[in-house]
């Protein structure tokens, strides 16, 4: 009992601000000022509609677009990093770490210019394309790591049993990644989902809109739909909750990959 | 099958002592030829070079009279055989014979033949559909033979394959791989530090020390007529005694060398017999070495295994004058 109270004040401290907006998502409008509800409803779901519908699978789209791309430039990169021998390799993990501490912020109003010139303002590619650059370093580390922990010597196999660096990439060293690959999937995936800066920036059509910017639009001027914002929030957190808990256990083992010596 | 000739080869890193320098040697065709010397020697270094893994810095790689510089290792034809066998842990055995010939595309029937011979030839057929991670650690180097075998290479290359085995199953496999070559009648090249098994399966040695050549030769020649005192302490067990001449009771000054077993023990006093005080008695089972203090310097010697002076009395031994080695003082 000594043991579990902590454990009850930590679960507490994390979920309880999820249970409140469960709660508040089938918390009827009318009787939101009351200590608890009368009845229970699922009319803030119905009522979330087709635009928000549209703004959910905007956000699939672009993040599993951005975790796409971050895992074909990031894998084949650490993988040339940790086992190939080329001029500025630590260079190259020292700019991305670099490029990585960069404040969102800063480079909201360059980005904008750079992506209205290119003529990707406004569009989802223009949003897979930024989040891929700040996602693309902690993939980089972190395949590294991974890649630096499989033995040269299962290189130097693939080398003389006659790959070349890129078939031994393929055929040797991508089969053996996957839970490396997991963990760095679902950590972009997230990134992505939630990122809401730039995509409130970059792009202006409504039915172009994600998943942060549509439930932080839905105030209007006059009416705080308390209720709907609930019930999107709950809409957008379940996936990530379910797939996180899916792999939890690969994305542990992949986090401290090569954190110790086995 | 094929020679290999390795022809003023060199290979260096910015910053650090040369890894290989100068070396020249040639490995005939179907021979087994050994390379030792310790950790650092550049041993390792030169069966990359040969596999095509790195390139040297200067000197050329001849594989059948062709340069094969710059070729990736793929075109050069040579299996090796690693120290940590480097199965591909995703691969069945079946996978991992395979492999090879799939990178070669050959056609699947072919590709099934080969594997089955192989198999059949290493007796691990019963094995063809396990994960390398269940089998033992002398079925996975023999699984690792296998890879190599089964593509019937023109040279095969060994990267101290057995020192990764207990003690029974490499002096087995140490034999497997001797009974292997005289089946194949293939080139062989073979990195171990280990100078017992360069003895046991070469043909002939070379010894490499700080990149450097010391000599090369059948193992009785190495061990008879050693170049250096390196390579005279390098090979036996225990080391060769290597003393001041006058200790033996030799003219000449510098040191000499001479090794266990041609210094004869005896317990009572006897004509060109040294006298010393018994410090040490090691017993083998079939024989016993005897470490001795005489005239100041340690000496071992080889004694039948009943020898029982104990360890502070007195004994004699013999050197064998005819096998007395001069060693070059400054190697």
């Amino acid at each position: 009992m000594r043991r579990a109270l902590p454990m009850f004040a930590v679960l507490a401290f994390f979920l309880g601000p999820l249970a409140w907006q469960a709660l508040t998502s089938v918390w009827p409008e009318a009787e939101l000022t009351r200590p608890l509800p009368r009845s229970l409803t699922l009319v803030n779901y119905a009522g979330l509609g087709g635009t928000f519908g549209r703004a959910v699978l905007n956000s699939l789209l672009v993040a599993a677009g951005t975790t796409a791309l971050c895992l074909a430039a990031g894998a084949s990169a650490a993988f040339a990093v940790a086992k190939l021998e080329f001029r500025g390799r630590s260079l190259l993990l020292g700019g991305a770490l670099a490029i990585s501490m960069f404040p969102p912020i800063a480079t909201v109003s360059p980005l904008y210019l750079v992506l209205r010139s290119i003529g990707l303002r406004d569009s989802l590619a223009g949003l897979v394309l930024p989040y891929t650059t700040f996602a693309l370093p902690l993939t980089l580390w972190l395949l590294t790591s991974f890649f630096r922990k499989l033995p040269d010597e299962l290189y130097r196999a693939a080398r003389v049993d006659g790959c070349t660096p890129w078939q031994a990439f393929v055929h040797v060293f991508l089969p053996l990644s996957w839970p490396a690959l997991a963990t760095s999937a679902i950590l972009v995936f997230i990134f992505s989902w939630n990122e809401l800066l730039y995509a409130l920036t970059f792009v202006s059509t409504p039915s172009k809109r994600t998943i942060p910017v549509a439930i932080a639009l839905f105030a209007g001027e006059h009416v705080e739909p308390w209720g709907q914002i609930a019930a999107a929030s709950m809409v957008a957190t379940l996936p990530l909750a379910v797939l996180t808990l899916l792999f939890q256990r690969r994305i542990v083992s992949g986090l401290t990959a090569g954190a110790v010596k086995e | 099958m094929a020679t290999v000739e390795l022809e003023r080869l060199r290979k260096s890193h910015p910053g650090a002592p040369d890894a290989l320098r100068d070396l020249s040697l040639r490995v005939a065709d179907g021979e087994f030829v050994s390379l030792v010397g310790p950790s650092g020697c550049g041993k390792s270094t030169t069966l990359n070079l040969i596999a095509g893994l790195d390139e040297p810095t200067g000197g050329a790689v001849r594989i059948d009279g062709r340069t094969v510089n710059g070729l990736s290792p793929g075109e050069r034809d040579v299996a090796m055989v690693f120290q940590s066998y480097a199965l591909y842990p995703h691969k069945d055995v079946r996978g991992n014979l395979a492999f090879p010939l799939q990178m070669a595309r050959l056609p699947r029937d072919e590709i099934q033949r080969r594997v089955a011979e192989t198999a059949g030839l290493l007796d691990i057929a019963p094995l063809l559909s396990r994960k390398p991670r269940e089998l033992s650690g002398g079925q996975r180097q023999r699984v690792a033979l296998g890879r190599a075998l089964v593509r019937k290479p023109r040279v095969f290359l060994f990267d101290e394959p057995l020192s990764n085995l207990d003690a029974g199953l490499r002096s087995q496999l140490r034999g497997e791989l001797k009974r292997l070559h005289r089946t194949l009648r293939a080139t062989f090249v073979y990195v171990t530090h280990d100078q017992a098994e360069a003895m046991t399966l070469s043909d002939r040695i070379a010894v490499l020390r700080a990149g450097e050549l010391q000599q090369v030769g059948p193992p009785r020649e190495i061990y008879d007529r050693p170049a250096n005192r390196f390579v005279a302490e390098f090979f036996g067990t225990p080391r060769i005694n290597v003393v001041p001449a006058r200790v033996l009771g030799i003219e000449g000054s510098g040191e000499v060398g001479l090794r266990p077993e041609h210094l004869e023990v005896l317990t009572g006093p006897a004509p060109g017999a040294l006298s010393g005080t018994v410090e040490l008695l090691e017993l083998t089972g079939a024989e016993t070495w005897v470490t001795l203090a005489v005239a100041g310097e340690r000496l071992v010697a080889r004694a039948s295994a009943d020898f029982a002076t104990a360890p502070g009395g007195r004994a004699w031994v013999r050197p064998m004058r005819d096998r007395v080695l001069r060693l070059d003082a400054a190697a």
